[in-house]
């Protein structure tokens, strides 16, 4: 008794008072009729077996909490035999001596019933086992509904129109709390710039947004933000990729055990496909999605809750329908309703062939039939064929009539612009929502829109809600219940940060790891250009000297191409493409220096090319080399184009033709130190001669223009999303996508602190950052000093800030690099930097 | 997420009742909490209060170095089957217990710790390096729908640094951006626990006083003036309603916290140059001799626990698949020394009895038989002959998961002491008290005072520091 009273809710013993009140007042007078319910039988259960199968305790699948749980029975089957009352397992638990039969379970300690409390309720049973109507031992706990709930959207009033508006200031006069009130322009501008695209607005939007006068300005603004594709999907693509643990890199890839599906992803992004697309594209996979259904193949044996099946049932339930079947994976789940067959029965509608479900990795003999969750919504024909089976879930899942899966992504969306979900955690949909008007309204509206996720950012921006001062939290927020009283500062992800470091200093990476094609050649630019350059060969490697010369001796010979190009200044931008035919890998090296090349983009045999820093003016020098793949560089054909932009926008074109010259006879140790360069008589020495067209005439191939033209076309900086996690950003918790991750780490941790503050890779970062900034000319320190705290917190300096900015800065007149770098620094590990208030 | 205030001893009921009052979504938090037992966890009486892993990555092969077996040199043409060590014992300081030519400095220290030779891994099927190092340091086979936390988080979730400028968990000699580094990402890190717990990453022992060193070029009070200017700008912030907020106080706990560490005397013990040459000199056998070196002194600090590894890259150290012999020559030199240094050391000092030293590796090797009897994982060995026709076919090529050498030094561990063993002749599975990862894992835990039962809640499922809570101290080390 002591033990269920002091551990569940005060309901439940109040709930179990108005049943027994219920009872006296249908006039079952004392004294009790031997196996009497309510005087002899649920006091007994409660004390005997409450501990564990009582409130949120199921042990073995088991809850007595109402009547149908408690003639539904458990893994062991049900308690009560109706047909052979006296056979019933629950008298043969209670009465057994056998330590290994009997509960309560023996080494709980605790007393058994005794005679007296048993009598009467083995009466009870072989009576039939007839509970008081309506009694429960717990009142039914929150039921999520599953089918869409049609919204009642209250009348507009007090000047508040938007939908969401509408149904919190119901919510804000039921909680005695007046709405929050708008958050100003400046933290609005920054909070908004970081939530839909993930960067921090330049000065002079955030200036022109400030001066801006239009009451609909901040709706103006969420559109404007939401049509720059690129941005959004490069900021969006980190929420994906998390909810659908894609990377570019990572555990499995080693063996081919794992696939991503980042191309696809990322065209789904920009071109804003709608969920239900999106997510039928998953379930019923292609060969550009299988990679998420698929999940991770290690080698070897794995336990039989990681088969590719199961890990599907768990990725499906929870990227989709924000469950988790990870319990009832295992078993029938203690915590919630859901059942190994649950689990098993997703991973049959995916399995190729039949598969017997395994409890706690021991078999079961059972087969599991295919089926999804939500059966009121219709089933899975479990004889259908593999394919259909995948089809019919897919339909099933995105069908209008799924309320729940409609939610669970609006709940995501929600707790990603306002900090907390309306459901947390987001990954608990059954769990009751803090206003579910406003959560059935944005699941409603969600559909209705065709799952356009677009739409749905929109109506979340433009509600005064989101636009609210943020509210502060208080340490102990999470054991109370959670009142809104505005949106919550979010910390800014490892990527946002990086992308905030790199927009600031200016020096985002040059290449991407992501396989996508960032932007698309423009038409109009393409029927303006055509190909100058011509398709030329590259010898192949020299022969080996001596049949059984060493290895380093039988590849020191590579085939080479050099230009010599004279630039009249520095070129400001230098891209390109480079086709290549022969078998080997083929590098582009300028005045000696390798070039960064995007592989991740290569598509067929065409690379393409980014090169900065290493042109001068005056005498440059292009070597096109090959390197050993598969044992050899074979030579063949091969294509390049270059165009060279330059600070007054003119441009020059360099293109392989027959002006080029051949040469074999470069090792790749004078690749590595950078030899092949017009400043080493061994280059020049070398033994060059002209080479012939593999082809006769300039190139004119549709898709090598095209892909030209997208190649010099001006392209945003890269962003952290499309890179692999280096240390930093792991460091700053982007997260080892084995595991779906639905919510980052909001907590700054001393070792993360120590990152920043001493790691060489921010502080390189920064320094190269002020190295650009003190290049510009500035009228005077104090403009800098704003310069860099709109840049990186959307707002002027105060006064006080002014003074102890400029006391580290002005040291000696004009700001040095150090004390620019200084001060970036400060300000990107404040607070008000690394939170979106 | 606010975890609930850490009590190992918390039982489920307590458990309940804190949170009767917190909201039930609370339950499915991705942050850990104590207490999910039905039984009152009784923490042990620790044994020790540091603990540092010498990691041997690769897998290290028992017959060739703390279990030798019969001994055969090279010789052309000899049957491989013939190979059981390519070592000849050596006596050590204790009667019964013979190891491997090339380690006579720890042979001389082995009356100062316990030898186990029948440490047992799983086959898994297909043997896989970064796969059994993930079972070896997280207690858990992978995949696992959770991110398992490494036993060095462990230590720092339940036990917390011991001094408080030194982080409680430190991982020294791997690096983490080449080779398999994904795979070896993977359980180097707190899991679930989150980064607060995770390890200190120093792959160069060398450069480690420049994690707790301002970067370079912050000489001559910068730094000093640059943590001014971050602290003014904090408190001149006109973000007033924001003051309290909770997040914002504990980043600039976390910076206060960083500085503290950057700015104590106690990261002198990050400085390997601050060691008297003679001293230094013992340890200079390579990365790994300097990185025991290290894991000295930062124990000498008030670590709680430090992993030093010989660092796992495919193919090269430990890892041997051809020319095993002439490798763990070389080994052998570069962990002989540094390792019995480090014993003798700790001794002197009156640390080694509060500290626990653990030698271990992923599995050991078999110049015949991979993964374990009757195992159908794919042979690894590059010569797959039945003769040795080159030096380079001498050693032990392929894993071997039935039977494995695992050394433990001061921490309470009995002196002296050989537990379990091995068949005499191939193939030399454990054949007396095997002792598996979760229960070897529950030995470590309990030194520490932590017992294998400890359980967090993560996703409101239990996770216990040893699979299953079931991993059971193999209580005969204790003296």
């Amino acid at each position: 008794m002591n033990l269920f009273t002091s551990t569940l809710p005060k309901t439940l013993t109040v709930t179990l008072l108005v049943g027994i009140r219920a009872s006296l007042a249908l006039g079952q007078t004392a004294p009790a009729a031997p196996g009497d319910f309510v005087h002899q039988v649920a006091p007994v259960l409660k004390e005997h077996c409450g501990g564990c199968h009582m409130g949120d305790k199921r042990k073995g699948g088991f809850s007595m909490n109402t009547q149908a749980s408690f003639l539904a029975g458990g893994e062991n089957g049900k308690v009560l035999d109706a047909a052979n009352p006296a056979k019933s397992r629950l008298l043969e638990v209670l009465l057994s001596a056998d330590p290994d039969v009997q509960m309560p379970p023996p080494e709980k300690g605790k007393a058994r019933p005794t005679a007296a409390q048993l009598e009467p309720l083995r009466q009870w049973v072989l009576a039939g086992g007839k509970w008081e109507p309506g009694f429960a031992f717990q009142k039914p706990s929150y039921q999520a509904p599953v089918k869409p709930r049609p919204p009642q959207l209250p009348a507009a009033a007090g000047g508040e129109n938007h939908p969401l508006d509408r149904l919190l200031s119901v919510y804000y006069a039921k909680h005695g709390l007046s709405a929050p009130r708008p958050a100003p322009d400046s933290t609005f501008v920054r909070r908004v710039y970081l939530d839909l695209v993930g960067l921090l607005p330049d000065p002079p939007e955030v200036a022109e947004f400030e001066k801006d006068t239009a009451p609909d300005k901040r709706e103006r603004l969420v559109d404007r933000l939401l049509s720059r594709k690129m941005d959004y999907a490069e900021h969006w693509l980190t929420f994906w990729n998390d909810l659908l643990r894609n990377d570019y890199g990572g555990t499995g890839f080693i063996t081919g055990g794992r696939k991503q599906v980042s191309a696809w992803l990322y065209e789904a992004l920009v071109s804003n496909k709608a969920y239900d697309v999106m997510v039928r594209e998953l379930v019923n996979p292609s060969e550009d999605t299988e990679g998420y259904a698929q999940g991770i193949t290690w080698r070897g044996t794995v336990s039989a809750s990681q088969t590719r099946e199961v890990q599907f049932a768990q990725s499906v339930s929870q990227s989709f329908l924000g469950l988790n079947l990870k319990c009832a994976s295992c078993h029938d789940s203690f915590i919630d309703k859901w059942k190994l067959s649950d689990a098993y029965g997703l991973a049959a509608i995916y399995s190729e062939k039949p598969i017997e479900m395994a409890r706690c990795e021991k078999l079961t003999g059972k087969t599991a039939v295919p089926a999804w969750p939500f059966p009121e919504l219709g089933q899975v024909d479990p004889a259908a064929p593999r394919n259909q089976r995948l089809k019919q879930l897919a339909e099933l899942m995105t069908h209008p009539d799924n309320g729940w899966f409609a939610r669970t992504m609006v709940n995501r969306l929600w707790a990603a612009m306002l900090g907390r979900g309306l459901v947390h955690p987001v990954d608990a949909m059954g769990t009751e929502p803090w206003n579910e008007e406003l959560l059935d309204y944005l699941g409603w509206e969600f559909a209705r829109q065709r799952f356009d996720l677009k739409a749905s950012l929109r109506l979340i921006a433009t509600s005064h809600a989101y636009q609210a001062e943020a509210a502060p939290r208080v340490k102990d927020d999470e054991s109370a219940p959670f009142v809104f009283r505005g949106p919550r500062a979010k910390r800014m992800s490892a990527e946002q940060f990086l992308d905030a470091v790199w927009t600031v200093g200016g020096n985002a990476p040059r290449t991407w790891d992501a396989p996508v094609r960032r932007g698309e050649p423009s038409a109009e630019l393409i029927s303006k250009t055509s190909l100058t350059g011509r398709r030329i060969l590259i010898p192949a490697q020299a022969e080996p000297a001596a049949p059984n010369a060493k290895p380093a001796a039988r590849v020191a010979a590579l085939g080479a191409l050099r230009k010599v190009v004279e630039l009249p200044s520095k070129p400001v931008r230098v891209s390109g493409i480079l086709e290549e035919q022969g078998a080997g890998e083929t590098r582009l090296l300028v005045n000696g220096a390798l070039q960064p090349v995007q592989r991740a983009i290569r598509r067929g045999r065409v690379t393409d090319l980014q090169v900065n820093e290493n042109f001068e003016a005056g005498k440059n020098v292009l070597v096109l080399v090959q390197k050993i793949a598969g044992g050899k560089a074979a030579g063949g054909a091969v294509f390049a184009e270059l165009q060279f932009t330059f600070r007054d926008g003119n441009t020059l074109r360099v293109a392989t033709d027959e002006t080029w010259e051949a040469s074999v006879g470069f090792g790749e140790e004078m690749v590595k130190a950078g030899k092949l360069s017009l400043k080493h008589p061994e280059f020049n020495n070398a033994a060059w001669s002209g080479v012939g067209p593999a082809e006769g005439g300039p190139v004119a191939d549709e898709n090598l223009l095209a892909q030209f033209v997208w190649a010099v076309q001006p392209r945003p900086a890269v962003r952290a999303a499309l890179v692999k996690a280096d240390l930093l950003q792991r460091t700053l918790g982007r997260p080892n996508r084995d595991q779906i991750v639905t919510s980052r780490p909001q907590e700054l941790s001393t070792l993360e602190a120590l990152d920043l503050s001493a790691g060489q890779r921010l502080s390189d970062l920064l320094s190269a950052g002020a190295a650009k900034l003190v290049k510009q000319e500035w009228p005077g320190a104090p403009v800098l000093v704003s310069d860099l705290f709109v840049r990186c917190l959307s707002r002027q300096p105060n006064d006080l800030e002014m003074e102890s900015a400029l006391g580290l800065v002005q040291g000696g007149g004009k700001p040095s690099q150090q004390a620019v770098e200084d001060l970036l620094w400060t300000l990107c590990v404040l607070p008000e930097f690394q939170l979106i208030r | 997420m606010t975890p609930l205030e850490l009590d190992p001893s918390n039982t489920r009921r307590d458990f309940l009742k804190k949170l009767s009052a917190a909201s039930l979504s609370a339950l499915m938090a991705p942050a850990p909490r104590a207490g999910a037992s039905t039984a009152k966890i009784e923490q042990p009486k620790p044994t020790a209060d540091s603990c540092i892993l010498i990691w041997m990555a690769g897998g290290m092969a028992a017959p060739d170095n703390f279990d030798p077996k019969r001994y055969l040199p090279y010789e052309k043409g000899r049957p491989m089957k013939d190979i059981l060590s390519t070592f000849p014992a050596i006596d050590t300081a204790v009667d019964n217990i013979k190891i491997c030519e090339g380690l006579e400095n720890i042979a001389s220290v082995m009356d100062r710790g316990s030898l186990i030779r029948s440490h047992v891994q799983p086959d898994l099927g297909s043997i896989l390096h970064s796969r059994h190092q993930y079972h070896w340091h997280t207690g858990y086979v992978p995949p696992q729908t959770v991110a398992c936390p490494h036993i060095g988080a462990w230590m720092s979730r339940v036990l917390g640094p011991r001094n408080p400028v030194i982080p409680a968990f430190i991982n020294v000699g791997q690096r983490l951006d080449s080779g398999e580094s994904e795979e070896i990402k993977a359980f180097t890190t707190a899991g679930f626990f989150g980064t607060e717990y995770g390890p200190m990453n120093l792959p160069f022992p060398e450069e480690a006083s420049r994690s707790v060193h301002p970067p370079a070029g912050m000489e001559g009070g910068r730094f000093e003036n640059r943590y001014k200017l971050y602290k003014k700008l904090v408190d001149q912030s006109p973000n007033r309603e924001f003051l309290s907020d909770y997040q914002r106080e504990s980043m600039l706990r976390s910076y206060d916290n960083a500085y503290r560490l950057l700015s104590s005397p106690d990261r002198d013990a990050f400085d390997l140059t601050l060691e008297p040459k003679e001293s230094f000199q013992k340890y200079d056998t390579g990365r790994f001799g300097r990185g025991c070196l290290l894991a000295r002194r930062l124990v000498e600090s008030g670590a709680r626990f430090v992993e030093v590894t010989t660092e796992y890259v495919p193919f090269l150290h430990w890892d041997t698949h051809g020319s095993g012999h002439e490798t763990l020559v070389r080994m052998h030199k570069e962990i002989d020394l540094p390792i019995a240094t480090l014993i003798r050391d700790l001794e002197a000092r009156g640390l080694l009895d509060r500290t626990l030293v653990v030698i271990a590796t992923e599995f050991s090797r078999d110049a015949m038989v991979e993964g374990t009897v009757g195992s159908s994982a794919g042979d690894q060995a590059a010569h797959k002959g039945d003769t040795m026709e080159d030096p380079k076919h001498y050693g032990l090529h392929r894993h071997f998961t039935g039977g494995c050498s695992v050394a433990m030094f001061g921490g309470g561990v009995k002196k002296g002491f050989l537990y379990g063993a091995t068949a005499p002749e191939r193939p030399c599975i454990a054949v007396e008290n095997p002792v598996s990862v979760s229960d070897l894992h529950a030995t470590i835990f309990t030194a520490m005072g932590i017992s294998p039962k400890t359980v967090f809640d993560i996703e409101n499922r239990p996770f216990y520091a040893t699979l299953d809570g079931k991993g059971t101290p193999v209580q005969a080390l204790f003296g």
